[in-house]
């Protein structure tokens, strides 16, 4: 009894000097409180437009007919595309394109609408730049929408006619099946609502870890100058001094968290689905494998700056690793297995399948069930870095520069 | 000038022993930016995220609604993994990310389509997965196109059209799109030459930073800008170098991997790639010591860096273009070098065309190295008297 006693007081006496350091530690400062809070907005204000919309095309009519003519002015009604102009010719086009003043040209044959009343399918050739795929997306929609009313107007007539030479089964009525498209989840389709959740996990997790790391190696800095032991240290056990920190970094991350989870969404108008209750139950492990995944990457940290260097970049990753980007069903195994290490990537899922997805808790077990086997996993991988290779150990020669 | 040189000189020995120094520069200069390649590269090895993951909820069972669903597994976007009883189900599959999407075909759909009573199917597409939602949209969209299609087609042909003009009929106006540059669409293509030399570009902005700041933070700063008769420039390029020479070095192999080994659209001389490579990488140290000048304290020069080239990767119009983003968003991604390099890419690698219309980038990168010999003398001022704030 008097032996756990002890431990919860180290750990309690732990906890509360990291507590001490970390807040009168600017560097880590800026890292658990400016980041969390202002990256969330920052990256809101870039995305939040949404769309890719009124993308300029420059149109090539050899045709002149008034059904062209419609079909350009549908198209410079669709909010996609905006018809910047006419070019006299493919060659005129080519080089507004080149010099970025349209992103696709539509060509009209001299032979389109003749085609049409002669009952042939016209062709109309359309080039699309390829640079940005969003770009491509808008004017494709936007094409196939027109194409699409257009040739209903077609269609329509050409059925009348059909009707009226009663070749219709007798009634004239031409049998059609409908379909409607209904979008799930980000109901809006738009870009900011589909990737701001997921990078708002990451942002967790990057902060999180950077903070970690700098805490870190600013004690081995200090240790380094002290011959060998941080002088500002308290002396426990390593499982009391792990657990210790990472009650630290929880208690302070409370607050973040909350922020940045269920309010940022709803500053922007991001899906809002799925019950607060079950969030903060899965974001606890999160948390968690997150701290102690950055207890074990601060091994490779000598010095605070270093952090910079060595985990900034590891962001861009990640975001591909969790199959925001491109998706987890097109990995091979090699990288669905490295994803699977990482708190990020089952973090981001879960939420998006909670927030987004109005998920309950039950049903992302899996990855809520991952992220407390991520949690055991760092935890135990921490305590044998910290046990066996110790830090203190490291020799870290100083190299005067010049 | 056999003396400057002479300086020069011995600044270049200085900063290839000071990069040799610690394993961390080799590692942040050389193998991050290769390992990462490596793992994107290997990550998109597929192309094209084809096969999208769909259920198919039939809840009338006839004929008609069996070959649509077969339709659906026949297409290339979409793979019907499981067939559900009713929409709960469906949902909640889509809720545990199970599926992607699903397509639901009513109760009496077949009866209803014959009698002429116009039955709707619907598809639901979940849109919190941008990507594969867009495949997925495209294959249901057609699927349900040509379902009605064969279905009138069926019916005129019965009441004695002709089977050449019912084709017609149904597609009066057909466009054909032509991708320049990426007729496969391929994802990879389009993501690889953006986000590969962002990752690069960032290291190189942070290492600059880190390897001037290092001076200041070990207050060895003086006796550094000594060793090089005092001149900041002298000193700078002492440092710099040799990075930019590893830093380049690693820029063409992945173009070499990217160009060279997997073949992706290259439609200029290699040389213009390699040439908007070195310059990114000088560019981008430039940019770096413009942050350094401005905000000496080695942790905020930092972050400052770290919070750019971060932001880079959303801000250049990789993904959303610069144009539509709110102008004064819009407006940072000008002084990102990486915009410049990848307009670069898209002018000459992808879409090939003359590189008249591409100076203005080069000149772009080239302002940035200009730019940076501007404030170099407040920086001298910090060097001579270091302050280390942790």
């Amino acid at each position: 009894m008097n032996k756990i006693g002890k431990w919860l007081i180290d750990a309690f006496g732990v906890c509360k000097r990291e507590f001490h350091l970390a807040s009168r530690d600017m560097g880590v400062m800026l890292f658990f409180l400016a980041l969390p809070i202002a990256y969330p907005i920052l990256y809101a204000l870039i995305y939040n437009p949404e769309y890719v919309h009124d993308v300029p095309v420059v149109v090539v009519d050899d045709c002149r007919s008034a059904t062209t003519r419609e079909y350009i002015r549908r198209l410079d009604a669709s909010q996609y595309v905006d018809v910047t102009g006419y070019a006299a010719n493919m060659q005129e086009a080519r080089q507004a394109m080149a010099q970025k003043d349209c992103y696709a040209i539509v060509h009209f044959p001299e032979d389109f609408e003749e085609c049409i009343g002669r009952g042939e399918t016209a062709h109309m050739p359309v080039y699309c730049d390829m640079s940005l795929l969003l770009r491509y997306k808008s004017v494709l929609m936007a094409q196939t929408d027109v194409t699409a009313s257009m040739s209903a107007d077609i269609q329509a007539e050409v059925l009348q006619l059909a009707a009226m030479q009663g070749l219709s089964a007798g009634s004239g009525i031409v049998p059609t099946v409908e379909s409607t498209s209904v979008p799930m989840g980000n109901t809006s389709t738009g870009l900011a609502s589909a990737l701001l959740p997921g990078i708002l996990v990451l942002i967790l997790q990057q902060s999180l870890v950077l903070g970690i790391c700098m805490l870190a190696a600013g004690s081995r800095e200090r240790a380094r100058r002290n011959g060998g032991t941080d002088p500002l240290a308290i002396p426990a056990s390593i499982t009391a001094t792990m657990t210790g920190k990472a009650l630290c970094y929880f208690i302070i991350y409370i607050v973040p968290t909350i922020y940045i989870l269920k309010y940022v969404p709803m500053f922007f108008s991001f899906p809002q689905n799925g019950h607060s209750l079950d969030i903060i139950i899965f974001i606890v492990p999160f948390l968690l494998s997150t701290i102690f995944f950055g207890m074990v990457v601060q091994r490779f940290i000598h010095e605070r700056e270093s952090v910079f260097l060595l985990f900034v970049f590891s962001s861009i990753l990640f975001l591909f690793f969790s199959g925001l980007s491109w998706p987890q069903y097109g990995m091979n195994t090699f990288c669905t297995l490295l994803g699977s290490c990482f708190p990020s990537t089952w973090g981001i899922n879960g939420y998006i399948h909670i927030k987004t997805n109005g998920a309950e808790l039950w049903q992302v077990a899996h990855p809520y069930g991952m992220l407390w086997l991520l949690t055991a996993a760092y935890f135990i991988i921490a305590y044998l870095i910290h046990r066996y290779a110790t830090p203190h150990s490291h020799t870290h020669t100083h190299t005067p520069a010049s | 000038m056999k003396y400057l040189a002479k300086l020069i000189l011995n600044s270049i020995r200085q900063g290839c022993l000071y990069v040799m120094s610690r394993p961390l520069f080799l590692v942040s200069i050389v193998a991050i930016p290769l390992v990462s390649a490596f793992l994107m590269l290997n990550l998109m090895s597929s192309g094209l995220a084809n096969d999208v993951p769909v259920a198919i909820v039939d809840l009338d069972g006839s004929e008609m609604s069996r070959s649509i669903a077969a339709n659906i597994d026949a297409m290339q976007t979409t793979r019907v993994v499981m067939t559900c009883n009713s929409f709960g189900e469906a949902r909640a599959a889509v809720q545990e990310g199970k599926i992607m999407g699903f397509f639901l075909i009513p109760e009496n759909f077949s009866s209803e389509a014959v009698a002429g009573r116009n039955p709707e199917m619907s598809y639901y597409t979940n849109y919190a997965y941008i990507v594969p939602a867009s495949l997925m949209f495209k294959g249901f969209k057609t699927v349900s196109v040509l379902s009605n299609g064969s279905l009138v087609k069926a019916t005129l042909t019965s009441a004695g059209l002709a089977d050449g003009s019912v084709s017609a009929m149904l597609q009066p106006i057909v466009a054909d799109m032509h991708m320049l540059g990426n007729p496969w669409m391929s994802y990879p293509i389009y993501m690889s030459n953006s986000f590969i030399p962002g990752i690069l570009a960032l290291m190189a902005m942070i290492v600059t930073v880190f390897s001037i700041t290092d001076e200041i933070k070990r207050g060895t700063s003086p006796m550094w800008l000594e060793s090089c008769g005092g001149s900041m420039m002298v000193a700078l390029i002492g440092r710099l170098a040799p990075q930019t020479l590893l830093f380049t070095l690693t820029g063409w192999i992945i173009q070499l991997v990217i160009f060279g080994w997997l073949d992706f659209p290259l439609h200029c001389s290699i040389a213009t790639m390699m040439a908007a490579m070195l310059l990114l990488v000088l560019a981008c140290q430039a940019m770096g010591v413009i942050v350094c000048c401005i905000v000496p304290n080695m942790r905020l020069a930092l972050s400052v860096c770290s919070l750019l080239s971060v932001l880079a990767f959303s801000i250049s119009g990789f993904t959303l273009p610069v144009e539509n983003m709110y102008g004064w968003v819009g407006i940072i991604s000008y002084i990102l070098p990486i915009r410049y390099y990848f307009l670069i890419y898209i002018d000459q690698a992808l879409n090939g065309i003359d590189l008249y219309y591409s100076r203005y980038y080069f000149i772009a990168l080239l302002l940035f190295v200009l730019l940076s010999l501007v404030p170099l003398g407040n920086l001298k001022r910090m060097c001579r008297r270091p302050v280390y704030i942790p």
